[in-house]
């Protein structure tokens, strides 16, 4: 194993504690872990493009770098309406 | 040198994620946990996406790493604001100031 996929792990495992919040606290922040994971799992994704020497996986982190942006929004809008 | 250099930007993008993630769960507010998911998405994608531009140079993993961390960083502080935006909404119902919070001045 190299650096980025060492790095590739130490990020998987920080997905852990987003999912304890996202499964046992209140929806927003539930919504705020899913957002925070989304981040996280782009960098992973990263570190694996390197780590493994396959760019197509740099371009799945571009488009979720993106996606989880208008998804997070998609969310929000909805919640609020059912204030 | 540049190894080395590599080898700590990337190290220190993934501490700063892990850190966050321990933060936000730590905290008990949804408040709180904003600033944790907030600074996730700003400074460590960045320090990673500069150790992969170290790495690869200014081709197509770098170029992509770049403009990861350009979108990371322009968005994450929108949703940020729109997420404490529905904290509030669904905590206090309006996101005008209660008439408590007009009394203490804030």
């Amino acid at each position: 194993m190299n650096l980025w996929l060492w790095c590739a792990a130490a990020l998987m495992l920080a997905l852990v504690p987003c999912l304890l919040v996202a499964a046992r606290a209140a929806h927003e922040d539930a919504l705020l872990a899913l957002q925070l994971a989304s981040t996280v799992t782009t960098v992973a994704l990263l570190a694996l493009s390197q780590g493994l020497v396959r760019p197509v996986y740099g371009t799945l982190a571009l488009t979720l770098s993106i996606l989880s942006f208008v998804g997070s929004l998609t969310f929000i809008r909805f919640m609020e309406r059912h204030v | 040198m540049r190894d080395a250099l590599t080898a700590a930007l990337a190290v220190a993008g993934t501490a700063g994620l892990v850190v966050c993630c321990v933060g936000f769960a730590r905290m008990r507010d949804v408040f709180d946990r904003v600033h944790y998911a907030n600074a996730a998405s700003t400074l460590p994608p960045v320090l990673f996406a500069a150790a992969v531009l170290l790495d690869s140079g200014w081709r197509s993993s770098g170029m992509t790493a770049l403009l990861v961390a350009f979108f990371t960083f322009m968005f994450g502080p929108m949703v940020a604001h729109a997420m404490a935006r529905l904290a509030r909404l669904r905590r206090i119902g309006t996101l005008e100031p209660t008439p408590d919070e007009r009394e203490r001045g804030r």
